[in-house]
């Protein structure tokens, strides 16, 4: 890699720090990567996060759990109507509540939407850190497609509250079913064009292939989970591995690449985005009738105990842990953050990157400031 | 989940409670290096649930699926540390609860670095947020508070100052000595 | 225009009777006049540029991305710019306290300056051409590297380590690239025989350039966006690494200087390409300068196009890309100019074996 810098006959060099972030136009957030840099080679690289920290863990101690559900969607804020699910699901759990059939299916539906559409926000935001701008346009406007749907559905674009403790809001509107068929058809043909101007593009291949080039075994050393974890060969989805809701009713690949650089994260998550649109097609196909949430009490009070649910997050696998008293608010909620363990990585793998490298690695991982600092 | 009996005999120390692998803090090491030679497990949370006070003994409402908190934790006031496995292994993929229970004044395991990396980040937010001591790692930083912030707000004893700081040193003392 | 006024001249002599003596004796200061004269001229010309540049650029930006561009102030978002560059002269002037003063403040006025100068010497048409010189690609391309020296002072002013990294991109970028763009450009010097831009534009009058020397072209205009820093070479300003680059420290009226003198580039590097490959001014019907402004806006659009559609490259492929492919390829695309250029003279018969 440093083949262009040489070292000239006693000319005295030296390391200097440069903060990345948090105010920076590629860090996906209020991310501040320290490094120590070598002229364009990063020598060390530290994270420096909490500047998204609104303790919102201890938020939860005070209020009561169906107050708390919304704030679960602030977490990862790109991909807000799944983010509730693990959480219902540990609710459920608490609770023994039944969640009915109908409703499992549009949760399903709604969280591969928002899968679908927080992926098309990392491809965008990839590209545009290697300034293609007009591709991240393309994306973005084949997310409006899906964003249009969420908000006919929950009333709100980003920060969607559909899913609550026993089953989702509300049903679906008249004509959903048939304008997500459409829009899905939108979508994809707008990924079609965003993939012909960027996957097979000299130089795009030439700033993400052999990129930080992570391995199974330290995929698995250092947490990583979500499509990171599979674009390294790991074959773990917990979709289909160890089905929550009623993903096991429907039939879908999971792509594994086994590679690990910044080009096969980005590949798989193109991969996936296509997956999804396979589920949300033979669920919207077999969608059942019936109620959309379960009777709960209006002031719940789960029986002291503790329950742990996770799911497969757009970005990773994120956990709950509900810890109750027997009162209406929780004794301790903790959530297991995926992008917080997936940058666990980035100090490994920074030494040896140039500074482009560098934004094209953590570009391609894939992590969002409200999941790492809650 | 491979039959948690199996996964129990494999490691030193450890006893089945409702589920979860309980194990005295400084066997933890060892235990979870057990685990790990098993193979297909990732380490995937590191939580802390503080109980100060000691636990009414209520019992557990009838069809609970849930673990029954009189039953797990000890009566004496402690920090439960949980440390959270993926089973990845063929048709058993799930979850493994690894649980410590801790002294709740000085609360210390050793670190279980040396055995996954991933417990790097895991072990500093535990630290910054409820003040578990990890031993045997280097210097613990603070991870999402701000570096010289002042106590573990996720305890339960812990009082939001009235006054928070929000500037820097050389303002305060300005702000003191009445020059602003 | 010199031959129009002379010709009124005369005509006014003639009529009141004066003894017949030229313009240029009559009046000592003539010369003077219309260096003045043209001076306003290339300001106005670059300013006029520059403003329908960036409007062309935001509204091709918006066509290229599926969407509208500015279309609020004046009718399609015309006075957009004037909206913009009177907000810009309106901001506060804010100067790290521990820049390099001089440096600093010197840097935005150096790339206009070099803008001006590279604005005079472009052959608008016959006889409006403000400075004709007969060495006028290689004074060009002397003025052209003097934009490097005000990067590198604006990068190493700010007192910023991303702007000094900018800075420092900037240079190694624009020093590699001027390489493969002379000698691209040598080859239609051999083919014309003259180093002056008219002389070369008026040499087309046949054939264009761009088929005599087609590999020739797609090297230019590969160096020539290089030179300017458009994309996939702007990591010199590359906002998602370096927030702005060189001038990140810059607001107010010297970001505005730095903003303008990069429009300006775009247009005299463009005119420059035109004249070279395109025939300059020459074309039925409508007057020249008609013709060289539609021609240099064709080709300014075209690299447009390319700017909105490509990422950006790696700095060491980049270089890589410049010393051992650009150059390799320059270098036998002369070679074989000059081979040719002595087969066709040969089959002219202008030489004997």
């Amino acid at each position: 890699m440093g083949d262009f810098i040489t070292e000239a006959d006693g000319l005295e060099t030296q390391e200097f720090i440069l903060n990345l972030g948090p105010q920076h136009p590629s860090t996906h957030g209020v991310y501040r990567a320290r490094l120590i840099m070598d002229g364009e080679i990063v020598v060390s690289a530290e994270n420096k996060i909490g500047y998204l920290h609104r303790g919102i863990e201890k938020i939860a101690e005070g209020i009561t759990y169906a107050q708390f559900t919304p704030y679960t969607t602030r977490f990862d804020y790109v991909s807000g109507a799944m983010q509730p699910w693990a959480w219902c699901l540990a609710l459920e759990k608490l609770g023994n509540t039944v969640v009915p059939e109908r409703a499992e299916y549009l949760r399903v539906i709604v969280g591969e939407l928002q899968r679908i559409a927080s992926h098309l926000v990392m491809l965008g935001s990839m590209v545009l850190d290697f300034s293609a701008i007009t591709p991240w346009t393309y994306v973005f406007n084949a997310r409006e497609e899906i964003l249009d749907l969420l908000e006919a559905v929950s009333g709100s674009r980003l920060l969607v509250n559909y899913f609550v403790n026993g089953g989702v809001n509300a049903d679906i509107p008249e004509g959903w079913a048939a304008k997500t068929e459409a829009a899905l058809d939108g979508m994809l043909k707008r990924l079609d064009d965003f993939e012909r101007m960027v996957s097979g593009n000299e130089i795009f291949l030439g700033r993400t292939k052999g990129i930080a080039p992570v391995s199974a075994a330290e995929a698995i050393e250092y947490g990583i989970t979500g499509a990171s974890l599979r674009a390294s060969g790991v074959d773990f989805d917990m979709r289909r591995d160890s089905p929550y809701s009623v993903y096991d009713r429907f039939s879908f690949a999971v792509p594994v690449i086994k590679g690990g650089d910044s080009f096969d994260r980005y590949q798989l998550r193109v991969l996936e985005i296509r997956e999804s649109v396979k589920i949300v097609r033979q669920a919207l196909k077999t969608l059942p009738d019936g109620e959309v949430r379960a009777k709960v009490a209006k002031v719940w009070r789960p029986a002291p105990g503790e329950a742990y649910a996770a799911t497969e997050a757009a970005r990773g696998i994120m956990g709950y842990q509900v810890v109750s008293d027997g009162s209406t608010k929780p004794y301790r909620v903790h959530m297991r953050s995926p992008s917080f363990c997936n940058i666990g990585i980035i100090p490994a793998k920074a030494p040896g990157l140039t500074l482009q490298d560098f934004i094209s690695f953590i570009a391609s991982l894939d992590f969002v400031l409200g999941d790492i600092d809650r | 989940m491979r039959d948690i009996a199996i996964l129990a005999a494999a490691v030193p120390g450890a006893e089945i409670k409702d589920g979860i692998l309980l194990v005295r803090a400084d066997r933890i090491v060892a235990a979870l290096e057990a685990l790990k030679k098993l193979g297909d497990f990732i380490l995937f949370d590191i939580s802390a649930v503080d109980r100060p006070a000691k636990a009414a003994p209520t019992a557990a409402a009838p069809g609970v699926a849930a673990t029954s908190v009189a039953e797990v934790a000890a009566p004496e006031p402690c920090f439960e540390l949980s440390y959270r496995l993926l089973d990845m292994k063929e048709k058993a993929k799930d979850f493994l609860t690894v649980r410590v229970i801790l002294d709740h004044e000085a609360p210390s395991v050793p670190s279980v670095i040396g055995v996954w990396k991933s417990a790097d980040v895991l072990e500093r937010e535990v630290w910054d947020l409820m003040g578990v001591e990890f031993i045997g790692r280097e210097k613990l930083g603070r991870i999402l508070l701000r570096d010289d912030f002042v106590g573990h707000p996720l305890r339960k004893d812990f009082v939001m100052p009235k006054r928070e700081r929000f500037l820097s040193p050389a303002w305060d003392r300005k702000a003191a000595e009445g020059g602003l | 225009m010199v031959g129009f006024l002379t010709t009124i001249f005369n005509w006014v002599q003639g009529f009141l009777g004066l003894p017949a003596t030229s313009l240029a004796d009559a009046l000592p200061w003539w010369d003077i006049l219309w260096a003045f004269v043209y001076f306003v001229g290339a300001i106005i010309l670059l300013i006029i540029n520059v403003i329908m540049l960036i409007w062309i650029e935001r509204r091709a930006a918006g066509f290229f991305q599926e969407r509208v561009g500015p279309n609020r102030v004046g009718p399609f978002g015309l006075l957009q710019t004037i909206n913009d560059t009177i907000k810009l002269l309106g901001k506060e002037w804010i100067m790290p306290a521990a820049a390099d003063k001089l440096v600093y403040l010197i840097a935005p006025l150096l790339i206009v300056t070099v803008s001006v100068t590279m604005y005079g010497l472009l052959p608008y048409g016959p006889g409006i051409t403000p400075v004709t010189l007969n060495v006028g690609i290689l004074f060009f391309l002397a003025i052209s590297s003097v934009n490097t020296l005000s990067v590198l002072m604006a990068g190493w002013g700010s007192n910023n380590k991303y702007s000094l990294l900018g800075g420092m991109r900037t240079v190694a970028q624009i020093i590699s690239y001027e390489i493969p763009m002379a000698l691209s450009i040598i080859g239609i010097v051999m083919i014309t025989g003259s180093l002056d831009l008219g002389t070369i534009a008026s040499a087309q009058s046949h054939v264009w350039n761009v088929f005599v020397q087609p590999v020739a072209f797609v090297i230019f205009v590969i160096s020539a966006l290089a030179e300017l820093t458009k994309s996939p070479f702007d990591m010199t300003e590359a906002e998602q690494e370096f927030v702005a680059g060189y001038h990140t420290e810059y607001s107010g009226i010297r970001f505005t200087l730095f903003f303008m003198g990069e429009y300006a580039n775009l247009f005299s590097m463009s005119a420059l390409g035109v004249v070279l490959f395109f025939g300059g001014a020459n074309g039925p019907f409508l007057p020249p300068w008609v013709w060289f402004i539609g021609k240099t806006y064709v080709f300014i659009l075209f690299m447009l196009w390319i700017r909105w559609t490509f990422l950006r490259i790696r700095v060491d492929k980049m270089m890589k890309f410049n010393w051992k492919i650009l150059i390799p390829i320059s270098l036998a695309n002369l070679l074989l100019t000059g081979v040719g250029i002595k087969i066709w003279q040969a089959a002219t018969g202008a030489i004997r074996w």
